[in-house]
């Protein structure tokens, strides 16, 4: 895959482009026929019941969800217009350019340092650039200066919240270009989870962000369009305020009203 | 020696966590050692194990009267005099030795090759293939260890001494312990049958809790790794066999307390000589190995009889103080691995 140039002008073209993305397991079909796009340096929000196919569309768009046996995926997802799906494509650089955080943080049990290393040193990169970088996405994920530089502690030793921005931490040091977030702040109490919408805010400037959530308010808070889906369908897919204020369709109205789900 | 949990106790904190629903709310969890070891120590079961390993040393103390064969003991000169008994020499050294090149050598290989199978059957292998082939190593530990010496005996020591010996004492004689000697080649017999014999009955227990350690990686931590761009055989190096490190080292120990103990295939491939060996081909014993085959003779001389049970009582502590070790590093990889992991994300 072509490295994007970084901070040139926002173009119109979307940075993910999925058309009838259908993902089926053994006896089922999670997702049904998916087509959506996602720019940069935009937040969306994927809202939705529960089971309705949320994390696994955003596992489905950095190749991570063919890693559960039985999984079956068809249709496409371009990334700038590259097809990821593309049997000469390696998942591997797939996943460096759209890097994931997972519902429960989970750090490595290591030093923070090497949590943020890890995704740097398999690609080989020299101690002296792996020193800035950790810094770097420390930094970012707002943890460094609550670090008070001690790094070589154990990333377990860590809070819940700083444990899921040492998460993110290590997912920017990759460098990637968009950021899948599956309920990030799911288990944190209300403090973390502040801090975490703000780095999401913060993180726009720089990355397309794909935020799984359950809390409304949240979606409402940070991001700029959002996606409604129910039982493995894509209902609606808006510009947040509309979609929370004016839906379209009448699933989604009774879904932000609180009605059902 | 299993954890200690009074049977029944399903709420201890060591107990993983079940990987359905979301976690319970937590409860405040108490110092977790000192709750644990408490508890077992105040219940009367606890004693249980420790009173049966009391009377055990108890009673070989007692036979061995206690008596004292001082620093020769110790020392590499065994020199029994049927007419002397007395005044004989009871050296344990060159048994020890014996013992420790063929566990030695025999952890190297099996951990090795157990490591290798259980990343396969626990990363590579399909599901259906992993079940198989899992039955399958288990199977092996149940073969009584005289069906492997009478094989080692008789199907492999004639091979060895005819062509594997001469091949590898032709190609690689210039290392230390694969040179020496050609009589030392002798019927095949001897520490290189010894060390192969050894090698196979410690692998389907160093496989079984090597496969069990790496599969209580969590998934979760396994996905992190793929996320971050790490290829499988990259997520296997450096996050499945850095989380289960403590299990796999647990393994090793475990197995070497099992290799220790092994007496009855050894005396059978081992050649049962008592010699400094010349070479790997040579013919040796292990403390285990020869109180096995000194026990008809032992019968009818009480120094020598007591000589022999110190021996044991060697092997016991050594297999004691391995087992203990193995067991501490595995009970403590689940709970440490596990923790921050839980439901399906
Ligand atoms: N590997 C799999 N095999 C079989 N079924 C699966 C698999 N992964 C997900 N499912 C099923 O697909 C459905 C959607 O799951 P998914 O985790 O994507 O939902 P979700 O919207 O993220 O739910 P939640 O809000 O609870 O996280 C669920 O019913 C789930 O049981
Ligand atoms: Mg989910």
């Amino acid at each position: 895959m072509t490295e994007p140039e970084r901070g040139g002008p926002r173009g119109s073209d979307p940075i993910l482009s999925v058309r009838h993305l259908t993902v089926r397991a053994p006896n089922r079909t999670i997702l049904d026929d998916v087509s959506l796009d996602f720019e940069d340096r935009e937040v969306a929000a994927i809202i939705g019941p529960s089971g309705c196919g949320k994390t696994t569309l955003v596992r489905a768009l950095n190749r991570m969800a063919e890693v559960a046996p039985g999984i079956r995926i068809e249709g496409s997802v371009r990334y700038r217009g590259e097809e990821i799906y593309d049997p000469a494509v390696n998942p591997v650089l797939v996943r460096q350019r759209i890097g994931m955080v997972f519902q429960r943080p989970v750090p490595f049990p290591m030093s923070i340092y090497e949590n943020v290393a890890f995704g740097l040193r398999l690609q080989g990169i020299d101690e002296e650039e792996l020193d800035r970088t950790v810094r770097r996405s420390l930094e970012q994920a707002g943890l460094w200066k609550e670090l008070d530089g001690d790094v070589e502690r154990s990333g377990l030793t860590l809070s819940g919240g700083q444990q899921q921005r040492l998460c993110i931490a290590r997912a920017l040091a990759v460098k990637p270009r968009i950021l899948l977030m599956d309920e990030p702040a799911a288990s944190l109490d209300p403090t973390a989870t502040q801090r975490i919408e703000e780095l999401i805010f913060d993180l726009r400037k720089e990355y397309a962000v794909i935020l799984v959530t359950h809390n409304m308010q949240q979606a409402a808070r940070v991001a700029e369009r959002t996606a409604f889906f129910y039982q493995g369908r894509l209902i609606e897919y808006s510009d947040t305020h509309q979609l929370f204020e004016n839906p379209r369709e009448k699933l989604t109205e009774s879904y932000v009203t609180g009605r059902f789900g | 020696m299993d954890e200690p949990h009074p049977p029944g106790d399903r709420s201890g904190p060591d107990r993983p966590p079940a990987f359905l629903g979301p976690p319970a709310p937590a409860a405040p969890a108490p110092p977790r050692r000192e709750r644990s070891l408490g508890r077992w120590l105040g219940s009367p079961l606890a004693l249980a194990p420790l009173l049966l390993l009391g009377i055990v040393v108890a009673v070989l103390a007692i036979a061995s009267e206690g008596q004292n064969f001082g620093l020769s003991f110790w020392g590499p000169v065994w020199a029994f005099n049927p007419t002397d008994p007395a005044g004989s020499t009871y050296g344990i050294a060159l048994f020890a030795l014996g013992t420790a090149i063929t566990a030695g050598a025999a952890l190297l290989l099996a951990s090795g090759l157990s490591l290798a199978i259980s990343i396969a059957l626990t990363v590579y292998l399909p599901p259906r293939t992993s079940r198989v082939l899992t039955t399958l190593t288990d199977l092996l530990a149940g073969i009584p260890s005289v069906v492997y010496g009478i094989w080692g005996f008789v199907v492999l020591a004639p091979y060895f001494a005819s062509s594997l010996e001469p091949t590898l004492r032709n190609a690689l004689g210039w290392l230390p312990g694969f040179g020496g000697p050609e009589s030392a080649i002798g019927g095949g017999s001897g520490l290189l049958l010894g060390i192969f014999i050894l090698t196979l009955m410690v692998i389907p227990l160093t496989t079984a809790v090597m496969r069990e350690s790496l599969r209580s990686v969590p998934r979760e931590l396994v996905e992190a790794g793929l996320a971050l761009g790490a290829t499988p055989w990259e997520v296997v190096r450096r996050v499945r066999l850095r989380v289960a490190r403590r299990g796999l080292w647990g393994a090793v120990f475990l197995g070497f307390g099992r290799a220790v103990g092994e007496s009855v295939a050894l005396a059978m491939v081992l050649g049962n000589t008592v010699q400094f060996p010349p070479s790997l081909y040579g013919g040796s014993s292990t403390i285990a190995s020869f109180i096995f085959t000194q026990l008809d003779s032992a019968f009818f001389y009480p120094e020598l009889l007591r000589a022999l049970v110190e021996f044991a009582l060697v092997i016991l502590i050594l297999t004691i103080a391995f087992n203990l070790l193995g067991q501490r590093a595995v009970s403590e990889v689940r709970p440490r691995a596990v923790a921050g992991a839980g439901g399906r994300a």
